[in-house]
């Protein structure tokens, strides 16, 4: 843990006062006999059990049941959300670069290669001009990141080793494309790492709100956004270093978890899961820090409970979407339409956290958690997975269950989409 | 805290005798970590008598699953991560999904003017989080999991769990600093 400052060692103490009222008393020998009395431990294996036969009529009307429970659901769950229209403009969303001749993007990786582990991979950025993911590790004590890249024309890992590593953690990882730099914001100043040179720089200092972060392809900015309420907005100039705060036309937007862009409606969507004592919200925002919420939408529940970890949110340009992971699931958000939809599913075991775009075969690839998952690739048009590097098999893993991948829904009328070069 | 005295050959005999049934190996665990499990579902709770409930289930399920654990050694944050959970529990069953939080404290003029945060405002503060977060608060400043501790009861790597923890310290200094 990093030293703590003066507000968290008064929090420490405040909290450990307030603990002392805690029911501390305790008769250990008491708990324990109770327990062993009335619980008693199993000395033998439970025997074997079986299904209580069943006759195959009763499984058939069981199965259609469930179909048609399932169908009537989804229809109810897809009919009641209002549809909104907001009017479709495609900016130009940076360079798509082409993998070299003889790359073999469809095979996965070699399997024994040097790669992060799954686990500790915590932020991920595609950069559009080098073709490859831009990846932060975290190290077993939480500190010193690593930076590692992903080839997504070879399927590899490389571990970057630059002269100096992030001192710590940062909350998002954004691309700017107008300045070739992947920027993080950390310890109270903006990073800029150019991967071409494999140097991370450090930049002047950060407004102290300023955590999460999204590339505007229209104004070649980042623009940044606090992590808690009241929200800050600013925009970030890594040229010139520069922070400009956004004034907010409408008040506070939503809070944050998640901030992202979403071209299909050149807006900024920002995320807050529930709890704070607030529910749970989606907003979207323009250039002019108005905002608008999307209170008709059934929201997709994002990183709910004590187990659950930070999601990820890229923008899909195949379909035009932001897909949202919290590592149960990928999600998609059509702001054209207002609607989501769970793209695909996996229980037990979880879908890869981390998420970003590849251009350059457009499709969503998937790394990190589980620690037992094979690094993939999602086609979101056709719904086919790939796998681009297998689990690693040095890593004591259970078998992978297949994912669930949604079937696409019927069409709905959309207005189509004008780009612009 | 008291939560760490057991040394290492210790702690994995003894959790082992006790995920087998051995009732004076279990009656050590409690003995060593009953009161880092009641501060921290008091802190999760706001209430003693649930804090109490919650503790109460969660060395059931310790009793029931100690066998299941894979990492002796990480015991104390697994014990911690059960307190949580069944503190989470016994507030969604008994109040909903909205938890209220007693600001105030009658009788209790308790204050600790050299700690800067004044009780009263800690408390309302805390009504304001969820119950996972001020479990994850108190595991980090009133019971001192480190990060991989803290990584391991919350189910996340330690990054993560500082990502989650920082959000939330930087909530409650906007709340309790700036008003």
């Amino acid at each position: 843990m990093a030293e703590r400052d003066r507000f968290e060692l008064d929090l420490a103490d405040a909290l450990r006062a307030y603990a002392q009222d805690a029911p501390t008393q305790v008769r250990p020998t008491e708990i324990a006999r109770h327990f062993a009395a009335a619980y008693p431990h199993r000395r033998t294996a439970i025997g074997p059990w079986r299904l209580v036969a069943i006759p195959r009529r009763a499984w058939l009307m069981l199965l259609l049941a469930g179909l048609l429970v399932a169908l009537v659901g989804g229809a109810l769950l897809v009919g009641s959300q209002p549809e909104r229209r907001l009017p479709a403009v495609v900016p130009n969303l940076g360079p798509v670069p082409t993998c070299p001749p003889g790359s073999t993007p469809d095979e996965p990786g070699p399997v024994d290669q040097a790669r992060p582990a799954a686990a500790a991979l915590e932020r991920i950025v595609f950069d559009r001009r080098a073709g490859r993911l831009v990846a932060l590790t975290s190290t077993a004590d939480g500190l010193a990141p690593e930076t590692w890249t992903f080839d997504v024309c070879t399927n590899t890992w490389t571990q970057m080793h630059p002269e100096r590593e992030l001192p710590d953690f940062v909350h998002q990882l954004v691309y700017d494309v107008d300045s070739d730099v992947t920027i993080g914001v950390t310890s109270g100043k903006a990073w800029a790492y150019d991967l071409r040179a494999n140097t991370w720089t450090e930049k002047g200092v950060a407004p102290p709100e300023a955590r999460l972060g999204a590339y505007d392809p229209v104004s070649g900015l980042v623009v940044a956004a606090s992590a808690y309420g009241p929200i800050g907005l600013w925009t970030y100039d890594v040229e010139t270093d520069t922070w400009t705060q956004i004034r907010q036309v409408n008040g506070d937007p939503c809070g944050y978890l998640l901030f992202g862009y979403d071209a299909s409606v050149d807006r900024l969507v920002s995320y807050r899961e529930p709890g704070w004592g607030l529910d749970e919200a989606m907003c979207l925002i323009d250039r002019t820090g108005t905002w608008s919420g999307t209170h008709a939408v059934t929201l997709p529940g994002l990183n709910d409970g004590f187990y659950a970890t930070v999601p990820s949110i890229v923008y899909d340009e195949a379909t035009e979407r932001v897909v949202f992971s919290d590592g149960r699931r990928w999600v998609a958000y059509d702001a054209t339409a207002d609607r989501w939809e769970v793209l695909v599913e996996a229980d037990p075991g979880g879908v890869p956290l981390l998420i970003a775009y590849d251009p350059l075969h457009r499709r969503l690839v998937g790394v990190g958690r589980p620690a037992d998952k094979p690094d993939v690739a999602f086609d979101p048009v056709t719904r086919g997975w790939m796998v681009l590097l297998d689990r690693d098999p040095r890593v004591n893993s259970r078998p992978t269950p297949a994912p669930t991948v949604r079937p696409t829904p019927a069409p709905t009328e959309q207005p189509t989409p004008s780009f612009t070069e | 805290m008291n939560g760490q005295a057991m040394g290492s050959p210790t702690v994995a005999s003894t959790v082992a005798l006790a995920g087998a049934g051995d009732e004076t190996a279990f009656a050590q665990l409690v003995t060593t970590y009953h009161a880092d499990m009641a501060r921290v579902a008091f802190v999760a709770c706001g209430d003693r008598e649930l804090a109490e409930d919650a503790v109460q289930s969660a060395w059931l399920v310790a009793w029931r699953k100690l066998r299941s654990l894979r990492d002796p050694e990480r015991v104390r944050p697994w014990l911690l991560a059960v307190a949580a959970n069944e503190a989470r529990q016994i507030l969604r069953r008994r109040r909903g999904p909205v938890v209220e939080i007693d600001i105030e404290a009658p009788g209790d003029p308790r204050g600790d003017p050299s700690a800067g945060i004044e009780r009263i405002d800690l408390r309302r503060a805390l009504a304001h989080l969820s119950a996972d977060d001020r479990a994850l608060l108190a595991m980090r400043y009133v019971v001192d999991l480190s990060s991989e501790e803290l990584a391991t009861a919350v189910g996340t790597t330690p990054s993560t769990a500082r990502t989650r923890l920082c959000r939330i310290v930087d909530r409650l200094r906007k709340e309790l600093r700036d008003g």
